[in-house]
């Protein structure tokens, strides 16, 4: 048999050769009868595999993909409202601040917005922290509002697995990867021992365990 | 040689799929987190990927799992896929990783359990044997004998005679070069035929021996 020809006659049965080797593929199938048995057989074969087509609803897994989504979008609201509960935002802690030293609250106010104008412009005007900082300061829990966790993978974990791991113990990763791989994950207080024994029964997880809070910085 | 770029859905068994155009509006959508533009992808795609699957793994609910963990991924980030090929090669490829996953999990990394006792290499086919195959196999011989290969081997005639894939679309799927490709299916090819031979000699249907 044509080993040219052999090669070919699969993607000829599947309709995805280009015009110039289909044109061959006839010549040789025109020519040969041999050529044209073994075609029959490639078409036999197309044709049992599609007969043997899995029987199925295209809502298959569906209900199972709804509910992750609403898992995730349960447990994205959860560690919102909770930051949003337990960290007042900058202007408010600056403002009670300057009420507590005697301001009134309009004056306060003011003096607010010009206090965090100055941090502002002086941040740019020094260049402003590494971007690693964004990431570890802006997903710090505080103390009260989160347990933190101190989680390595194995060396062939896959980014896909890690990020559905989080997900699925309604976490939210704050710190990571340091030199020795540590990664560090912020669950709810009430989650935290159950988030370690899924971490610990997963088979891309070496280690996990629940730490004080994150490192402190070099 | 060269392949071309099938048409979408070109050969592809009666699950009727969105082409390229559709699926970025629809992914456009879900970026908004739209869960209508979710479900219609969803139900477009997941009995491919079901097929692509089932084939790997030969258990109904590891692959219903894993198709709804490959199209929540989808709903995650949409905005991964660029156009680059076909939507559905490219779900297949995130597919193909879980099913890499689940078999790490359950059995280490034995990832290849080929058959044996089947010969790699089939000399002189017969110019009768071709016909009779053609002739006498049967649905079910062809998914005992798609059973038997090796995990790689059975993916590539998925991909390629079920699924319609081209070359090109095999070997993103499958991460190999297409010279690869070529090679994985002739040795899939002549094992089916190989295995195909005794299945119907088992049945009382000489074929030749292969000479």
């Amino acid at each position: 048999m044509n080993a040219r020809l052999t090669e070919l006659l699969p993607w000829y049965v599947n309709g995805t050769l280009d015009d110039a080797d289909r044109r061959w593929v006839e010549e040789q199938l025109a020519a040969s009868a041999e050529a044209r048995a073994e075609l029959a057989w490639h078409r036999s074969i197309l044709e049992r595999m599609r007969e043997d087509a899995p029987d199925v609803s295209d809502e298959v897994g569906l209900d199972r993909a709804m509910a992750m989504i609403r898992r995730e979008t349960d447990a994205a609201a959860r560690i919102e409202a909770a930051r949003a509960a337990s960290r007042p935002s900058a202007l408010a802690r600056l403002g009670d601040w300057l009420r507590g030293v005697g301001l009134t609250p309009a004056l306060g106010a003011a003096a607010a917005v010009i206090a965090i104008q100055g941090i502002v412009i002086l941040g740019l005007v020094r260049g402003g922290e590494p971007p690693y900082t964004d990431i570890r300061s802006s997903g710090q829990p505080s103390s009260t509002a989160a347990s933190t966790l101190k989680v390595n993978f194995r060396p062939d974990a896959k980014e896909t697995d890690l990020r559905l791991l989080v997900v699925e113990i309604q976490g939210t990763l704050v710190g990571g990867p340091g030199q020795l791989g540590d990664y560090y994950i912020a669950v709810a207080p009430a989650r935290a021992e159950a988030a370690v024994a899924t971490l610990r029964a997963s088979p891309i997880v070496e280690g996990a365990v629940v730490v004080p809070g994150l490192p402190a910085r070099d | 040689m060269r392949y071309s770029r099938r048409s979408p859905c070109a050969g592809s068994p009666s699950v009727k799929s969105l082409d390229n155009a559709r699926v970025f509006p629809l992914l456009e959508r879900i970026a908004r987190r739209d869960e209508t533009a979710f479900r219609e992808l969803y139900k477009a795609f997941s009995r491919k990927v079901y097929a692509y699957v089932l084939n790997q793994v030969r258990d109904t609910a590891q692959a219903e799992e894993i198709v709804a963990d490959t199209l929540y991924d989808v709903w995650r980030f949409p905005d991964r896929f660029r156009g680059e090929s076909q939507f559905s090669t490219w779900l297949i490829g995130i597919a193909r990783n879980k099913v890499l996953m689940a078999w790490r999990s359950r059995r280490g990394d034995a990832l290849h359990d080929d058959i044996d006792d089947v010969a790699d290499t089939l000399t002189d086919d017969g110019p009768g044997s071709f016909e009779l195959l053609a002739e006498k196999q049967r649905r079910e011989g062809v998914a005992h004998c798609l059973g038997r290969l090796s995990d790689e081997h059975r993916a590539c005639m998925h991909l390629v005679f079920y699924e319609g894939a081209s070359v090109a679309e095999v070997a993103e799927v499958q991460g190999i070069p297409e010279g690869t490709v070529k090679t994985r299916l002739f040795h899939a090819r002549q094992k089916m035929k190989d295995c195909l031979r005794r299945v119907l000699e088992a049945e009382g249907t000489p074929v030749g021996s292969g000479s």
